[in-house]
């Protein structure tokens, strides 16, 4: 336990080693915010609603969707594939440890360093903008939000590995990453919520794992939708493919760099 | 002399891109075709949230839909002429953290140039054509006519953005040499710029203000739009001009002085 203890202590020492890099990144995560906020100030400030939400309710969804993705898409998992690339994997692989508790232990920093500056930057965003917000007050619709964040970030740790274990067959890993970048950025619903869309497309979304990312765990905190069976597969199933694919990316490993 | 040395740089920079194209074609053919598709699947996403949206609202800071979708498509055609040319940034840190940046101060041509224009890529280049219709195509759906003056106003205000991004990014490389730190700063322009994407007037007059004037991203989609619907005086882009030969000379300035601080102690 000591030695993860020392992961996590570790990983936070290197996110604040270079702390211009890191103010840009929390800037950044405000503008996140705003670009949207505006926009939907815009088309449903003055009252009304569309697609059922109100100024309330998508407010709510983007507070909801600013928090999660400090929450489950904050990671470090991401410098896996350049890890292959450069050899540098041959150390952690070395030491003794379970190399996926190692990279879930650097997650797991990541997360906290970007959950607590969330909480100094939301509060000074609600106290600019006043957005309206609902605060979910059911103890049973709160402990099954919790359950699906916690599926959400297995969800993506999963999903950064299988990407970044492509590195184990290809040199060019940026080219996957960016793509998968940029379709989470849609299918995850950060962009809006997917109830907007229409009904074929929602269920074809549903049968991807990104929905369950953002869209799904905020939904079951407006108890909207309380089915976490969908994300228990997804994290077995992903699970087990990520299991398999390190097993094979591994035993082609050559440590090229080292 | 001048025109010798503008020669010179271009010849550098024909040669430079043409063995980045090499180099693609040779390496990286799946990848670039996956970074092709990703960018069309974001434009297609965006677009596809204008409709969402649009959809339902009809107008949004008085644009009807097809104006909307003309801002959008105008912005992307604009950006990526820029980042077209400047996706050397991207690589700028890990050339000051490992040395190269060396060698570009001992090239007899500007290391600025190097820094800046030295990893154009031909992929992009594809792109413009797609954005380039989508332009047009927006632009003809918008109802307004594409006449010669029109397209003009748009072309000197797409040469007076690039100076201005042009500017910024040399802004940017100066933190770099100075704080080592470029992905994150570029990432950070990256979002004030998408926030040109759409009409500017949605941030408030402040927020429309800073977006014309202290961050001048509304000259990349914002103000040709207007330029196009009739609403916007052309003889206003002089300002423009004389903002953006002031934000170059500035840049250049902060440039000279990062350089300075340079150590080279990656070497």
């Amino acid at each position: 336990m000591k030695k993860y203890l020392s992961i996590f202590s570790i990983t936070l020492q290197e996110v604040f080693t270079y702390r211009l890099n890191m103010v840009m990144w929390r800037v950044r995560q405000i503008f996140v915010f705003l670009i949207p906020f505006f926009i939907w100030r815009a088309v449903l400030g003055g009252g009304g609603d569309i697609y059922g939400y109100s100024f309330a309710a998508i407010m709510t969804y983007l507070f909801g969707t600013t928090i999660l993705r400090s929450l489950v898409m904050g990671s470090r998992t991401i410098d896996l594939g350049w890890m292959i690339n450069t050899g540098a994997l041959t150390i952690p692989l070395m030491r003794p440890f379970n190399i996926f508790k190692f990279f879930f232990i650097r997650d797991l920093a990541d997360k906290l360093f970007n959950l607590s500056f969330m909480f100094i930057e939301l509060p000074l965003i609600y106290f600019v903008f006043h957005p309206p917000i609902f605060l979910q007050t059911n103890a049973f619709y709160l402990l099954c939000a919790m359950s699906s964040i916690l599926c959400a970030i297995f969800i993506f740790f999963y999903i950064n590995v299988i990407f970044g274990s492509l590195a184990f067959w290809t040199r060019d890993i940026w080219a996957p990453r960016f793509l998968l970048m940029v379709i989470m950025e849609f299918a995850t619903g950060a962009m809006f919520p997917l109830d907007m869309l229409p009904e074929m497309w929602q269920k074809i979304m549903l049968l991807t794992p990104f929905p369950y990312l953002l869209y799904v765990p905020l939904k079951i905190y407006l108890g909207q939708n309380i089915s976490l069976i969908p994300q228990f597969i997804w994290v077995i199933f992903l699970g087990l493919i990520t299991k398999i694919i390190w097993q094979k990316g591994l035993s082609r490993y050559e440590a090229e760099g080292r | 002399m001048k025109l010798k040395v503008a020669k010179t740089y271009l010849r550098v920079w024909l040669k430079l891109t043409s063995q980045q194209f090499q180099s693609q074609v040779a390496n990286a053919r799946g990848a670039a075709l996956l970074f092709i598709f990703g960018k069309l699947f974001r434009l297609g996403t965006a677009f596809l949230m204008l409709y969402v949206i649009m959809g339902r609202a009809k107008l949004i800071v008085g644009y009807t839909m097809p104006q909307a979708i003309l801002i959008l498509a105008l912005f992307n055609f604009v950006s990526n002429i820029a980042q077209l040319f400047m996706r050397g940034i991207y690589m700028f840190r890990q050339k000051v953290v490992d040395g190269t940046f060396d060698f570009y101060l001992l090239n007899p041509l500007s290391e600025l140039f190097y820094s800046l224009f030295s990893a154009t890529d031909p992929m992009d280049t594809l792109l413009i054509f797609p954005y380039l219709g989508l332009v047009v195509w927006a632009w003809i759906n918008s109802g307004f006519p594409l006449i010669f003056s029109s397209v003009l106003f748009v072309l000197i205000v797409v040469v007076i953005a690039f100076v201005l991004i042009m500017s910024w990014h040399i802004i940017i490389l100066s933190v770099g040499i100075k704080y080592l730190e470029v992905d994150n700063t570029i990432m950070l322009y990256r979002d004030l710029e998408k926030m040109a994407a759409i009409p500017i007037e949605i941030y408030g007059k402040t927020g429309s203000a800073i977006l014309t004037y202290l961050f001048p991203f509304a000259l990349l989609a914002t103000i040709p739009a207007r330029l196009i619907f009739g609403l916007y005086n052309p003889w206003f882009l002089l300002g423009f001009v004389a903002l953006a030969i002031l934000y170059l000379k500035l840049s250049l300035f902060i440039w000279s002085r990062a350089l300075l601080s340079y150590s080279s102690a990656s070497s």
